[in-house]
């Protein structure tokens, strides 16, 4: 008998899924962009790429807005992260509604709810256009900037405030008492000590930005980005020859596994930890300084939210075509879905359950592998489950709906092939927060249990998954929330009749019907929300802890 | 009845030899202490007889059945952790239950049997609460109480009391011992704390890389030290290089000493005929200075001394510069009683000879 065999065997199947539907698909990629039109070795993929102006337009595009947008995310969430930690502002309580509001409002409907405000047919804009003021064209840099600042800054501020608040005031302190001025201290003591965390926050945004679809694709249309390339190149080619878009493809690839490779050496270089010290205490601040601070966070904050509520409205305001008739309130939006589209709503609840359910089980047990019972595999599996993460949503679909259309295993078209992409996505974060959990739950706990007399297995159920539960909940419902937003990976393989709640809004706001996008875009605020808040105040599921 | 039995056991990661060769029959109902220091592979030939680490060659028996092969969990063993490894999210009760519920045993057998093992580590009445509303303490009483319960063959306990403070230490030990002695468990038990494995066990094992140095009853151990490594890990000892010069009429042996001649019993023989004189500091005397010191004296002075009430210690410093360290009990009139005086050290029959290479 071999007691080691359970493990060694579930390892060796947690290998085979992970190379069979994450390495496979990838490597067919970056293998397809090195095929000539005749089916050999070829580099006219990569020739095409580096000669025809707009893919290297479309390669710095991307990468000018990145670096734009992480600048910016960079103001507003260190300028907020500071107020919030040292100041004491009117409505500071409800600033833990902001890493909620990444979560709960997906960036399809924050960059839809934008256009409603602030596009050609927009409220904003119309009252200025009535006024006889011209508004600049929000679609292209404008807006980009604008509404992927307003989605993606919460990544720095939660980084830098976690920082501050860790941040030794006695430093600080130090720093004044040998004469510098307060702005002084900030910039040579406050600013170095918070900087690790900004960047490493700062290069997550940049890969978010990059690998974007849905608010490149909405308010990008006049900008050559990388990422809509990628798509459309999917989109027009389809069944045609794969060479360019398995360019497009790997250049991202190789992009985002750039920013990795920098995040790592600066992260292993810099690594100095502060010691969680003596925590500042929040000051009163008096007079203009006040206006301005609790202003500056007040705004910040209402646009955050403000997407929520722009949808709701919009999905009880009549429209026609794309007319919005602000101020004319009618339940025809909803109703269309009940009479038409309840199918819609339950692709995305099958899709997003099954994705969710095999997502956490299989997280729970690769992490368990990997921590507690580590083999020969282990190392590879490591590596395995990074690899999601150096791909975009679309690269991960294009991979996919090309790996699995011929040969031994044909899942294209299959909703099969809709749980796996939404599954990948979010498997190597569920992975990294059940290893975490299980790293606190020392081993002796499980020898004692065998040591009692219960086999290893049954061990696991009694004693471990009852204290990993907690975590593994947490885990579930970010898994949720993710699935039920995805949109770049399952746009790219999904066919007619498996259309999800963000798959229909996205082609609502693609035929300007933003009324009844709006109706899609509540319920699915709606389908989000609830798990997310039976979790945080029924069962106390602390959903950001780690 | 429990004879545990380690045959030729030897344990490797790749060419580290974790554990050389352990030889060792311990009967049913002893209390055998594992004693050495960090690194020495203490925890790890506990781990093969819970069969947590499966030996590179060699067999554990439990009475009659060769147990090498089975798994942890059939081996009816009982274990008790450093860390005390109670179930956090489980009650007391719960976790004092959990290895008769493995047996299925009845609820009813459990209702009985569960505050009658509470009440044995003095804990009646705390079933209710969870682990994490305990002192360490306590917490160590529930994992005793838990592992006791299923009557194991064999108790384990590594290091259970090194969690603890001091005073609560020492009052542990007579927990566990009673216990023991009560269950008449046959019990290895893992410590680098040499007082505890004298004042606990019936048979100590000192190791040392991986092998068993020597073994025996406490005070055979710290009367009879094999080598200069046990003597100086159990108990203190002076080691002072002797050199031997012949057998006395009498049959006992001779070393010269510092230039002095001391005679003694020979624990084992030196290949290299270079010894170790081994002096337990309360073997020693010590007087004040009267003269040219004599056969199996030296002489030396006081370079400190601390008072302690039904003992006094003095470290000396002889003549040639070794240090000597001396206890003496009771009455110090009559001896040397200040700093810097000059004393005559003297050594008797008690001083055993061990091979310098056994350090
Ligand atoms: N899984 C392993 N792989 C490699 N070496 C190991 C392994 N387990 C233990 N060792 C080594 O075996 C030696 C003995 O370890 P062991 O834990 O048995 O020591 P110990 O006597 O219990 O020490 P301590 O008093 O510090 O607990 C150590 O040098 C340790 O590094
Ligand atoms: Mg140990």
């Amino acid at each position: 008998m071999n007691r080691f065999l359970p493990w060694g065997l579930l390892s060796l199947v947690s290998l085979v899924f992970l190379s069979v539907f994450v390495a496979y698909p990838i490597l067919g990629v970056l293998l397809r962009s090195f095929l000539g039109e005749t089916g050999g070795f070829s580099l006219n993929g990569f020739l095409i790429f580096l000669t025809k102006g707009q893919y290297l337009e479309a390669l710095f595009n991307s990468v000018l807005l990145g670096v734009t947008v992480t600048f910016t995310c960079s103001v507003v969430g260190v300028f907020l992260a500071f107020i919030v930690a040292r100041y004491e502002i009117p409505f500071g309580s409800i600033i833990f509604l902001l890493p909620l509001s990444i979560l709960i409002i997906p960036e399809l409907i924050s960059a839809q709810s934008w256009i409603m405000v602030l596009g050609n047919n927009g409220l904003v804009t119309n009252l200025f256009k009535a006024i006889g003021i011209p508004f600049p064209r929000f679609y292209g840099w404008l807006g980009l900037i604008y509404v992927m600042t307003l989605t993606f800054y919460v990544h720095i501020f939660l980084a830098a405030l976690a920082a501050l608040q860790g941040f030794d005031h006695n430093l600080e302190e130090a720093g004044l008492s040998l004469g510098t001025t307060p702005l002084k201290t900030y910039f040579k003591v406050v600013f170095p000590a918070i900087m690790p965390a900004v960047l490493s926050a700062g290069l997550i945004v940049f890969t978010l930005v990059v690998g974007n679809f849905a608010i490149s694709i909405t308010l990008g249309q006049r900008v050559p980005l990388l990422s809509v390339m990628t798509y459309r190149s999917f989109i027009s080619e389809l069944g045609g020859n794969p060479t360019m878009q398995s360019t497009l493809a790997t250049v991202s690839i190789l992009l985002v596994v750039a920013v990795l490779f920098l995040q790592k050496r600066y992260i292993s270089k810099r690594n100095y930890q502060m010691v969680a010290g003596r925590t500042p205490p929040r000051k009163k601040l008096k007079g203009w300084k006040s206006f301005l601070a609790s202003g500056g966070a007040g705004l910040i904050i209402v646009l955050s939210l403000l997407p929520a509520l722009v949808v709701l409205i919009g999905s009880f305001t009549y429209s026609r075509g794309p007319v919005m008739y602000w101020g004319e309130f009618t339940l025809s939006n909803y109703a269309r879905i009940w009479d038409f589209n309840m199918g819609v709503i339950f692709n995305s609840l099958k899709f997003a359950s099954l994705a969710s359910a095999l997502g956490v089980i299989f997280a729970t047990l690769v992490s368990y592998l990997l921590v507690k019972k580590r083999n020969v595999l282990s190392t590879s599996l490591d590596y395995l489950l990074l690899l999601p993460l150096t791909i975009s949503g679309t690269v991960l679909g294009i991979a996919l709906a090309h790996g699995f259309n011929s040969g031994p295993l044909v899942l294209t078209g299959t909703a099969g092939l809709m749980v796996l992409a939404m599954m990948l996505r979010r498997l190597p974060f569920g992975v990294r927060n059940a290893a975490s959990n299980l790293h606190s739950i020392s081993d002796s706990i499980e020898e004692a249990s065998v040591s009692l007399g219960v086999p290893p297995v049954r061990t696991v159920f009694n004693v471990v998954l009852p204290l990993m539960a907690p975590g593994i909940a947490a885990a579930a419902i970010l898994t949720w929330v993710t699935t039920v937003a995805e949109l770049s990976a399952s746009v790219v393989i999904y066919q007619a009749g498996q259309e999800t709640l963000p798959i229909q809004i996205f082609r609502l706001i693609s035929s300007d019907l933003m009324a009844r996008a709006s109706a899609f875009g509540v319920i699915n605020m709606l389908i989000i929300l609830v798990p997310v808040f039976f979790g945080i105040k029924v069962m106390k599921v602390k959903l950001f802890s780690s | 009845m429990t004879e545990l039995n380690l045959k030729n056991i030897k344990k490797s990661y790749g060419d580290f030899d974790v554990l050389k060769d352990i030889n060792r029959s311990i009967p049913h109902g002893t209390f055998f202490t594992l004693l050495g220091p960090s690194g020495c592979g203490k925890t790890t030939l506990l781990r093969v007889v819970a069969g947590f680490v499966s030996p590179s060659s060699g067999a554990v028996h439990f009475g009659q059945q060769d147990v090498t092969h089975t798994a942890p969990h059939l081996r009816e063993i009982g274990m008790v952790f450093q860390d005390y490894a109670l179930f956090p999210d489980k009650s007391v009760f719960d976790n004092v239950a959990y290895g008769l519920r493995a047996r299925k045993k009845s609820e009813r057998d459990i209702r009985n049997k569960v505050p009658e093992y509470l009440e044995k580590v003095g804990l009646e009445g705390f079933g209710h609460r969870l682990p994490a509303e305990m002192s360490g303490g306590q917490r160590q009483r529930v994992a005793l109480a838990r592992a006791l319960i299923v009557e194991p063959r064999v108790l384990l306990m590594d290091e259970p009391l090194s969690n603890l403070d001091a005073s609560l230490r020492v009052q542990m030990r007579d927990v566990i011992r009673s216990l023991q002695l009560e269950t008449n468990t046959t019990t290895i038990f893992v410590t680098h704390d040499q007082e505890e494995a004298l004042a606990m066990s019936d048979q100590i094992a000192v190791m040392k890389d991986g092998r068993i140095d020597q073994c025996g009853a406490p005070d055979d151990v710290y009367r009879n030290p094999q080598t200069a490594y046990v003597s100086s890990f159990v108990g203190s000892a002076n080691l002072l290089p002797a050199r031997y010069l012949g057998q006395e009429e009498n049959g006992i042996d001779t070393y010269e000493v510092n230039g002095t001649r001391v005679s003694g019993r020979t624990m084992s023989k030196a290949d290299d005929g270079r010894y170790l004189m081994v002096a337990r500091p309360e073997n020693l005397g010590i007087r004040k200075f009267s003269g040219p010191a004599g056969a199996g004296e030296l002489n030396g002075h006081i370079q400190t001394l601390q008072f302690q009430g039904y003992r006094t210690s003095f470290h000396v410093v002889l003549e040639n510069g070794a240090d000597v360290y001396v206890e003496t009990f009771g009455e110090t009139t009559g001896h040397a009683t200040a700093r810097g005086d000059e004393v005559t050290i003297s050594f008797n029959e008690k001083c055993l000879f061990v091979p310098e290479a056994s350090r």
